[in-house]
């Protein structure tokens, strides 16, 4: 064979067999990045860090749901139904609120006119660096330039992990969306006292209060860069901001590493800058006795039932836990003083017994 | 730019090999080495701009040195000494100020209790190799043992794309008088299928081996006090294989882009691990450094010529230098002066060493070289000792986050779906091991396959597969966190 006769025929053969490669995952789009699902197969979408920017560019919303593995559990109709509007759910389990507003800022660019977020605050996430993803994000589907789709369309990964997977689904006739209608399904006897108690280490050594502004330059850093310019920079949208109840377990964990008094500082220092615009609402279910202290609710020192979710969505809509402007420091301090007085260690111990 | 991005594959290379065989074809050689030069600087600056200045500025400075060198009369002796010294030190100092600044403040800081502030400096890309190559044009030049070139000849002497980022460290007469042949003017299809081989295979060692090796190299450094001896074992080797098949893969593939502009770069790996003792490794593993170190520090220092006690400190003394230059720390340090020790052990003892059997001299060296990378890669040398000191912790376990690693990796996933018992991971890691051994003291080199290439179906198809499977696997996919916490 002439080297001449090689090199045509090797170029020829990789380069039909790539081009081809390409064209068939453009045309099953398995991270719905061209269209939504135009495709033929069940989409099955369950990977957040890659299958949120598909959904956020391409489905037909005007709602946001936001958040940690915290609101993973909601359930969309809920919201749906109550708020009137038709909402995506592109959550970051144990995401950072740099995650939060890339995300948005895809939902904000792809056209969309969104009316209201949705957006589930955690502690640790106003603390996390500002440029700080949860995992290094795959950027190629976040932006809009095309010429680096060639990461998408020839990404063996993506067609194993992905296409795949919803050929499978398809053929097997396994008709769910996961991340949009539902929640995780998860065994209902995984939230127990038990399994909440056995996920943390008792007893705690207590270490010494690291003081209010612990945490104050990343906590300034994510709302200067991250909360507030998105606020700021669209007053049509109706943002509702809201904490979900951990349990009583994670405030222990908190006080005895000494980052109690930080925690709630930080709370009332970002509601208090939230406050600051008027197309803002905020609930705040941190406090619910009846919930934080009932450990059946949970399957570990934080997550909690399917039912808080729904129960959460309901009073969101209701405005029954709303803060306000003159109220939020009151009902801060007072939770502070709860968790400050609060008897950890009868608690738990009664629990173990 | 990097070699493995389609970026590079589609767009840069295709473009920058029609226009420089374009403009030869009309003749126009000196067009298409500025074509080549502003290429190559595109290649340079495509990441960050901002430090295009650093490679145009080292190579004015050091063009404007040399030139004076050859027009000065040889009787201004005491000018020329200057203007070498000047040289040379605004080219260490270059390199210092960027790569070591930081280090050496901050080990003063923990040292002194000092409180100078860091500069925080981005290292410029390839600033070590191309310092280095201009070094040694500038002794030469300082020697009269180099011509003055043109600007443009020099221009492509430093900044030629193939070897600017990662090497092989090439010397001006290697590569300027290359490009002067009228004979290597003209696109040759030989050249060209031989390039075309070279980079496949070196691509497809870089992306399917040295990419893959490299989560397991991750994981394990990065929980280092919690490995099984099995897990400590495994980041060891796999740390091992993928420096070879990553830098030796980076090299095949300046080679091969280097063929396909029928240019011939100097060999910088020659199967390192079937080294019988540490000085052959050092003949095979990174040679171009070696020859630079030994041409340019070793021999100035008198190299063996000198008392036993002398020479063995000569030998220190550049292994220390490689070990600076390698990287920045003291693990870096360590690292080198390991090697020196064992060069110097070698040297006296070479009689009975060389006596002992192959195979055990074999062994020795590749747990010995294994060792040394370590702490070529750990963090710390208490990090470096805490791993070695892992592989006698006890174990055979894979801890969760390793396994999650392992199965989303497509090929070892394929494996385990195919292949599933208890232990079926440990298994495969071990093969995977064993098949990077054989790769590596069983099988002909790149370098050794691309002299005796010829092209037949059995290559092609080859080629075919290992290109098409590294340009599918290019981007990979990152994390599969599942949502279910």
């Amino acid at each position: 064979m002439s080297s001449k006769k090689w090199v045509i025929t090797l170029i020829s053969i990789t380069m039909v067999i790539v081009i081809a490669f390409g064209a068939l995952q453009f045309y099953l789009d398995p991270l719905l990045q061209y269209g939504g699902e135009r495709g033929p197969l069940t989409y099955r979408t369950y990977t957040e860090l890659y299958c949120n920017p598909g959904i956020a560019k391409n489905y037909d919303y005007n709602a946001v749901l936001l958040g940690s593995s915290m609101v993973e559990n909601t359930d969309v109709s809920e919201l749906d139904k109550l708020f009137g509007c038709t909402t995506i759910k592109v959550p970051y389990s144990g995401g950072s609120t740099f995650n939060h507003k890339t995300i948005l800022d895809v939902c904000y660019d792809s056209g969309h006119q969104v009316e209201k977020v949705f957006w589930a605050l955690d502690e640790y996430a106003l603390t996390t660096g500002k440029n700080t993803p949860r995992f290094p994000l795959p950027e190629y589907l976040y932006d809009n330039t095309k010429i680096n789709d060639l990461s998408y369309l020839l990404n063996f990964d993506i067609f194993y992990y992905y296409t795949l997977f919803d050929i499978s689904g398809t053929i097997k006739n396994q008709n769910q969306i996961m991340m949009r209608d539902g929640s995780w399904e998860a065994d209902e006897s995984i939230y127990c006292k038990g399994n909440a108690l056995s996920s943390i280490s008792y007893p705690m050594t207590q270490k010494e209060n690291k003081g209010d502004s612990f945490f104050e330059n990343n906590l300034l850093d994510n709302l200067e860069y991250n909360i507030l310019p998105l606020i700021k920079a669209h007053p049509e949208t109706e943002f509702h901001f809201y904490m979900a109840p951990y349990s009583i377990l994670y405030w222990y964990i908190e006080k005895s590493d000494g980052t109690l008094d930080a925690q709630i500082y930080d709370v009332q220092t970002a509601l208090g800058k939230i406050f600051e615009y008027d197309n803002t609402n905020v609930h705040f279910f941190q406090n619910n006795e009846e919930i934080i202290t009932n450990l059946d609710l949970y399957k570990d020192y934080t997550h909690f039932k399917p039912e808080i979710n729904s129960w959460m969505t309901n009073e969101m809509y209701s405005h029954t836990y709303d803060l306000t402007k003159e109220s939020y420091i009151t009902v801060l301090d007072n939770f502070h003083n709860y968790l400050t007085e609060f008897d950890y260690d009868a608690f738990i111990s009664g629990m173990i017994e | 730019m990097l070699f493995n991005s389609y970026i590079f594959i589609f767009v840069f290379l295709p473009i920058t090999l029609i226009g420089y065989f374009a403009l030869n074809h009309f003749h126009q050689n000196k067009i298409a080495k500025v074509w080549l030069v502003i290429c190559s600087l595109f290649f340079y600056a495509y990441y960050n701009v901002a430090y295009l200045w650093v490679i145009l500025a080292s190579m004015v400075v050091n063009y404007v040195l040399c030139y004076a060198f050859n027009k000065l009369n040889k009787s201004k002796t005491g000018l020329r000494r200057f203007l070498f010294v000047l040289g040379s030190f605004i080219n260490i100092g270059a390199l210092f100020f960027y790569k070591y600044l930081d280090f050496i403040l901050e080990t003063a800081n923990n040292f002194f209790n000092t409180d100078f502030v860091y500069l925080n400096l981005v290292l410029p890309l390839g600033i070590s190799f191309f310092t280095f190559q201009q070094i040694a044009y500038l002794v030469d030049s300082y020697k009269g043992k180099a011509p003055v070139y043109s600007v443009v000849d020099y221009a492509l002497f430093v900044t030629f794309f193939p070897q600017l980022i990662q090497g092989p460290i090439v010397l001006h007469n290697e590569i300027i008088l290359q490009f002067q042949d009228e004979g290597k003017r003209k696109f040759n299809t030989d050249n060209f299928a031989k390039g075309l081989y070279a980079f496949s295979l070196g691509l497809a060692k870089k992306v399917i081996i040295a990419d893959n090796l490299g989560k397991i190299t991750t994981f394990g450094y990065g929980n280092i006090s919690s490995l099984s001896s099995f897990e400590a074992v495994m980041t060891i080797l796999a740390y091992t294989f993928q420096l070879y098949f990553d830098f030796s893969g980076y090299c095949d593939m300046a080679n091969g882009i280097s063929y396909m502009f029928n240019i011939e770069l100097p060999i910088n790996f020659n199967s390192p691990y079937k080294a019988r003792n540490i000085s052959d490794f050092w003949k095979r593993w990174h040679m171009t450094l070696t020859r630079f170190l030994t041409n340019y520090i070793y021999f100035p220092l008198g190299g063996s010529r000198c008392s036993t006690f002398r020479t063995c400190l000569n030998v220190m003394i550049v292994f220390l230098v490689s070990g600076i230059w390698h990287g920045v720390g003291f693990t870096f340090i360590v690292w080198g002066l390991m090697h020196g020790v064992a060069m110097v052990l070698y040297r006296l003892l070479k009689k009975w060493i060389d006596k002992v059997p192959y195979a055990v001299t074999w062994l020795l060296t590749f747990i010995f070289i294994n060792l040394t990378w370590v702490f070529f890669r750990a963090l710390t040398i208490s990090d470096a000792g805490l791993l070695i000191s892992r592989v006698f912790s006890g174990g055979f376990q894979l801890q969760e986050e390793l396994v999650d690693t392992l199965i989303h990796t497509v090929p070892i996933h394929v494996v385990k779906n195919i292949f599933e018992f208890d232990g079926a991971l440990n298994v495969i890691l071990i093969a995977i091991m064993i098949g990077a051994t054989i790769i590596c003291l069983c099988t002909k080199n790149v370098q050794e396959r691309v002299k005796q290439f010829c092209p037949k179906i059995i290559n092609l198809l080859t080629t075919v597969f290992l290109l098409i499977w590294s340009i599918l696997s290019l981007s990979g996919v990152s994390t599969f966190l599942y949502f279910n916490f």
